[in-house]
């Protein structure tokens, strides 16, 4: 963890407190709720970007969230940052809450975010290294050192500080500018960084070098990666447990190579089914899923996914599946046929049929 | 200069909407994602994000009032004779045109210039404020 301070510059990242068994980031309850503007009469609607959302990131892992567009992952991000309040549920960060025993300061040394969109993410007025500079100057690093920093940084996310540091964020490529923004994410020696999207904007092969730099700097620094994406195969290469958001829940998660192998809840397996191939050539943009797109407004009662799901019961609009162990793995899904009991048909004691 | 009183609603509304668009660019949910406060996100990240979009409105704006201030003295409905005022030198020096035709022009001739002038210092503020250029 200490490793960060190679770079001579380097903030001296934030305390570990409870040590490699204390996970780095535990979520409960997370819930966040929209109000929205009914028409002149209608009533006004909530939308349910994320409900009830738990799950913990341990130090040193990668955690993936999928799932399709509008099911409440960037709402989830800014959450997890302190960007936006929050109508529930408890973020502790390595055993410790925002409040009393964490500054908001010191949750953000801890804790940073590399944004979807490279360009609107960079202040188009400042030069790259002052945009590096930026966070360790509001931290208390005297200017020319918070420079100096930027540039070692600039060096390690593979951009040569000559060429690039008093360049504009117009002035470069795509791949260039997210790697600017990792770059600035690891300026406060952050131990979790929150991808969002992080390489989805770029070129096949840009996002192949992207997601390599982003492996190595996560070896060399000690980093905790919580990696949002709607691309499973990226999703896959890099992720040791994932994540399956529909509607503003997780219904499904586990070690990635056994939800992948072995989907238990109907959507993961929609999901996958739907997944494009690796070859960039034949990458087409089927939506995952026939049915209605989610509707985080007014979702269904019961299980979520009842309205859309090929083995949908009439129990499945009265009862509502919470977070299930499907194997002693720690896999995890929302969907009465791993329930015993639940009422659904297949659901038996035994594993649900494939 | 009662068009002073009605384009400043104007200039407000459009500093306030181009304020609006900048606070909510990922670039400003970034600077509060670094911990910095409301102060220094206002003096390095927005102040010139917004000041040049909102210079570039009111030198444009400047040309369009002078045109119509001119008009309407012209008309009779703006400055009164002793103060000097193009719209009306033009409406006076109208006479002139039969024994000399340049003179009668002069104040026309005045009005269209600086106005191009200054329609011509917005655009080129636009392209010098316009970092992509
Ligand atoms: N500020 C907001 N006000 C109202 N509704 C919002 C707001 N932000 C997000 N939402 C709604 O919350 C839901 C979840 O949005 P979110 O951006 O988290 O989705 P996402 O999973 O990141 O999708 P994408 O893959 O498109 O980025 C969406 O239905 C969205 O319309
Ligand atoms: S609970 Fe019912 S509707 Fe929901 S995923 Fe399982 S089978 Fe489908
Ligand atoms: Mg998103």
């Amino acid at each position: 963890m200490t490793e960060i301070a190679e770079l001579p510059h380097a903030l001296e990242p934030i305390e570990d407190i409870g040590g490699a068994a204390q996970p780095l980031l535990q979520v409960s309850g997370l819930t966040k709720h929209f109000p929205v503007r009914g028409g002149l009469f209608a009533p006004s609607k909530i939308v349910r970007a994320v409900d009830d959302v738990n799950f913990s990131v341990a130090k040193g892992e990668t955690v993936g969230i999928v799932g399709e567009s509008g099911c409440g992952k960037s709402t989830t991000a800014r959450l997890l940052m302190h960007l936006m309040p929050r109508n529930g549920g408890d973020i502790i960060y390595d055993g410790r809450a925002v409040g009393r025993e964490l500054s908001l300061r010191e949750l953000r040394r801890g804790m940073q975010m590399v944004f979807q969109d490279s360009y609107a993410s960079l202040n188009p007025r400042l030069t790259i290294e002052e945009s590096i500079a930026f966070g360790p100057k509001v931290h208390g690093m005297a200017d020319s050192e918070a420079r100096a920093l930027a540039r070692e940084l600039l060096g390690k996310v593979g951009l040569r500080p000559e060429t690039f540091a008093n360049r504009y964020p117009h002035e470069v490529s795509g791949g260039q500018r997210q790697r600017v923004n990792i770059a600035r994410a690891l300026a406060l020696s952050p131990r979790l960084v929150i991808l969002d999207e992080a390489v989805s904007a770029l070129d096949k092969s840009v996002e192949a070098q992207v997601l390599n730099l982003l492996v190595d700097l996560k070896r060399e620094f000690g980093l905790t990666y919580l990696f949002i994406s709607h691309d499973l195969n990226v999703v896959r290469y890099i992720s040791d447990r994932v994540l399956v958001m529909y509607l503003g829940e997780v219904v499904e998660l586990g070690p990635v190579d056994d939800v992948w192998d072995q989907p238990a809840h109907p959507y993961t397996r929609a999901l996958l089914a739907a997944m494009p191939s690796s070859d960039p050539d034949k990458r087409t943009e089927v939506p995952p899923i026939s049915g209605d797109p989610p509707n985080p407004i007014d979702p269904p009662d019961g299980c979520r996914f009842h309205t859309r799901c090929p083995f949908a019961e009439a129990v499945c609009s009265k009862i509502k599946p919470l977070l299930s162990p499907v194997s002693k793995s720690g896999h995890q899904a929302a969907c009465l046929m791993v329930i015993p009991g639940s009422g659904h048909s297949a659901a038996p004691e035994g594993e649900p049929v494939q | 200069m009662s068009l002073t009183i009605v384009f400043m609603p104007q200039i407000t509304a459009f500093a306030e909407r181009v304020t609006t668009g900048v606070r909510n660019m990922d670039f400003v949910e970034a600077a509060r994602a670094s911990g910095a406060g409301p102060l220094t996100i206002m003096r390095v990240h927005m102040l010139a994000n917004v000041l040049g979009p909102i210079f570039v409105y009111a030198t444009g704006l400047i040309s369009v009032s002078m045109i119509l201030a001119a008009g309407l003295s012209f008309l009779g409905l703006g400055t009164k004779p002793p103060e000097p005022e193009w719209g009306l030198m033009l409406n006076t020096l109208r006479t002139a045109i039969y024994v000399n035709p340049w003179v009668a022009a002069l104040p026309g001739a005045m009005i269209f210039a600086v106005s191009i002038c200054f329609n011509l210092l917005s655009d080129g503020m636009r392209s010098a404020m316009d970092i992509r250029s």
